[in-house]
């Protein structure tokens, strides 16, 4: 493979983490009435804090609707945000102009859920994939054609599938098309958002490992936003679990897996199903439902359904307790630790 | 990699773009090629008719011949009565003469030509207006004017204009201008963009929450790009649907016009001036509201079942049969 290989070491001399979110607030207005007024907020992400680090693969769970999505959208600023910073290689995203933000965009790309929406019906995969260098002046003519060509055959399609049309496609070559047209700008950053969750289990095993062979190659770091612990588990390197809008818990994949802090961790983890059948595994049972981020709980946004729910989980939010060490990177936000 | 490549590359059927399939389709759909055929006829129809009445006059519209007034439809013209040079090609009235003896198939072969180009034109400036509004309203709806959204403005605009009766609308300003075959097409074509608008702009709402939309804003397109490369190819099958059938309406709106003596003025005949001629002779001479009517009859359903047949082809939750 010419030219698609990344520029190694941090341009501009930038170290520490690729992607650093600070307080990432979005709320979506419910607008009602004659001239559209706001009546209320949904605070689809309350106040979130992360980092990635170059390389990393950083997954991010929880259940529909509890603003995953939203985060990863917001991330790239296709969204515009409430509140709170994002900066990409040491760039604050949301200061951009629409200039240096389209040149950005070059390094950090989106693999959407559904393949079936993700690719534009009316065009050819080769135009598909070639976009993205076209719209950035990258190549033309018998170059652009030859790079498509490339792409296609790292992603696994041939390149014969050129002409064709995204509807002639199985669900797992969509997949792959999406994740040709993510990498054809070289990007350092690829948020997967749900990207196997609309796949049959055989299909996901292929792509996961299409994705852990791209990272080896190209040095890429992954937001992965899933629904699926086991996939996190076989993939991530760090774990963030988020509810109604606000991170619960962020720890090492094997730390979160072995040593879950959080309640609602705990009860997550417990819902998952493990392959042995006979492996008896206590199921903890969350009370109620999740409740709307129209009009979330005050305090601890868990203290609803929490089993350990204490008086003042109830007004105060939660703080940042570091378990272990600093080092360690197990982060909770949970009154039972801060004793 | 971690496998062999050729594990999971699958044979394909043969490559189809969305277009051919849509053909494919369509050409299953009897009523709908029928309604085909009939359109493709009456485009021929339409400009022979204009170059044979008007240019290389072979069939006149205008010879008076009062001796042969109300013959029924295949009658000959008697050689005594009518000069030679006025008489009709072939010597046969195909579809009769009326009560100044000129020759109906001529008359109706000039209005065929008027009342295609009225609805491709009146169509043609609703469709302007409507995906012109639309798309603004859909793709920035949401830039503010003060206290209201472009959204806002241009779909009360649309919701005051359909409050109008259109026909009457229409009426009212025809009467006010002078009669001329080109303020009838603006007329009509200013009057109906509305649904036009209404749907480019659901299109295009809908689209713009489509993850390729968004995947093309996130590989960094610009707006223009987004609208004309990726959304306006997939808005643009309905918009062909409603235009087929909107030329239908164009075409009844003009006839209703003509009958009413509101539309394209005499002696230039079209098939509602024709009609409305006629109606004072319904049971002396049935032919000459007859054939207007059933010319227009057909024409309208021809155009209504293409319609129909392109919104089934398009339809993407129909795909794949």
């Amino acid at each position: 493979m010419v030219d698609v290989k990344p520029s190694d070491g941090q341009p501009g001399g930038h170290a520490g983490p690729l992607l650093q979110v600070t307080n990432l607030k979005k709320y979506f207005p419910v607008r009602s009435g004659l001239f559209s007024n706001v009546s209320a907020w949904v605070k689809a992400v309350d106040d979130v804090t992360f980092d990635i680090r170059p390389g990393e693969t950083f997954g991010l769970v929880g259940e529909s609707g509890c603003g995953k999505t939203t985060v990863g959208r917001t991330v790239l600023r296709l969204q515009e945000p409430t509140g709170g910073d994002v900066s990409f290689e040491g760039q604050d995203l949301f200061a951009m102009d629409a200039k240096t933000l389209r040149a950005t965009r070059r390094r950090m790309q989106i693999v959407f859920q559904d393949p079936y929406s993700s690719l534009n019906p009316r065009m050819t995969v080769g135009s598909i994939v070639g976009e993205p260098l076209k719209v950035h002046h990258l190549a033309k003519g018998r170059d652009l054609t030859d790079r498509v060509c490339q792409l296609l055959n790292r992603v696994g399609l041939r390149p014969d599938h050129y002409p064709r049309y995204p509807h002639e496609f199985s669900g797992g070559q969509r997949q792959r098309i999406g994740i040709a047209r993510a990498l054809a700008l070289n990007p350092k950053l690829i948020v997967c958002d749900e990207a196997v969750s609309a796949l049959d289990v055989s299909i996901q095993a292929q792509i996961i490992n299409l994705l852990k062979d791209l990272q080896a190659e190209y040095r890429l770091s992954y937001l992965f936003i899933t629904h699926d612990l086991n996939v996190v588990q076989y993939l991530a390197d760090r774990i963030a679990v988020m509810y109604l809008g606000k991170l619960a818990e962020v720890a090492p994949a094997a730390t979160l897996f072995s040593d879950a802090k959080h309640p609602y961790t705990q009860a997550l983890l417990s819902a998952n199903p493990l392959p042995d059948p006979t492996v008896k595994h206590e199921r903890i049972l969350l009370p109620g439902d999740v409740p709307t981020p129209l009009n979330p709980p005050t305090g601890c946004r868990f203290h609803t359904r929490c089993p350990h729910v204490m008086e003042h989980c109830k007004t105060i939010d939660p703080p940042l307790i570091q378990i272990g060490k600093p080092e360690a990177g197990h982060k909770v936000w949970c009154h039972l630790y801060s004793g | 990699m971690t496998e062999d490549p050729k594990q999971y590359v699958e044979e394909l059927p043969p490559s189809e773009t969305p277009w051919q399939e849509s053909l494919r389709l369509f050409r299953k759909d009897r009523l709908a090629l029928v309604g085909a055929y009939v359109l493709v006829l009456l485009l021929f129809t339409a400009v022979f008719g204009k170059v044979l009445t008007e240019w290389v006059v072979v069939f006149d519209p205008e010879v008076v011949r009062l001796p042969e007034k109300f013959l029924p439809p295949l009658t000959f013209s008697s050689t005594d009565d009518v000069p030679a040079h006025d008489r009709p090609f072939g010597g046969i009235y195909l579809l009769g003469t009326d009560e100044l003896g000129r020759d109906v198939f001529a008359r109706m072969l000039q209005g065929s030509f008027v009342s295609l180009s009225i609805g491709f034109i009146a169509v043609g400036i609703s469709l302007a207006i409507g995906i012109l509004l639309g798309g603004l309203s859909g793709f920035y709806g949401n830039v503010r004017f003060g206290v209201v959204t472009v959204d806002t403005l241009i779909m009360r605009f649309t919701d005051v204009m359909l409050c109008f009766p259109t026909f009457f609308l229409i009426l009212t300003v025809v009467a006010l201008l002078p009669p001329s075959i080109y303020n009838i097409m603006i007329v009509i074509g200013l009057t109906s963009w509305m649904g036009t608008a209404r749907f480019v702009r659901a299109e295009f709402l809908a689209l713009r929450k489509q993850d390729f939309v968004v995947a093309a804003t996130s590989v960094g397109a610009r707006d223009r790009r987004v609208i004309f490369a990726h959304m306006v190819p997939n808005a643009i099958a309905p918009v062909l649907v409603s235009a087929t059938i909107g030329v239908a309406t164009a075409i009844l709106t003009e006839s209703g016009l003509s009958f009413l003596g509101f539309g394209v003025q005499p002696p230039y005949a079209t098939w509602g001036n024709i009609l409305a001629d006629g109606k004072g002779f319904i049971f002396d001479a049935p032919w000459l509201f007859f054939i207007p009517g059933m010319a227009i009859l057909v024409v309208v359903l021809a155009f209504n079942l293409v319609g129909e047949g392109l919104r089934e082809a398009l339809n993407p939750k129909l795909r794949r049969r």
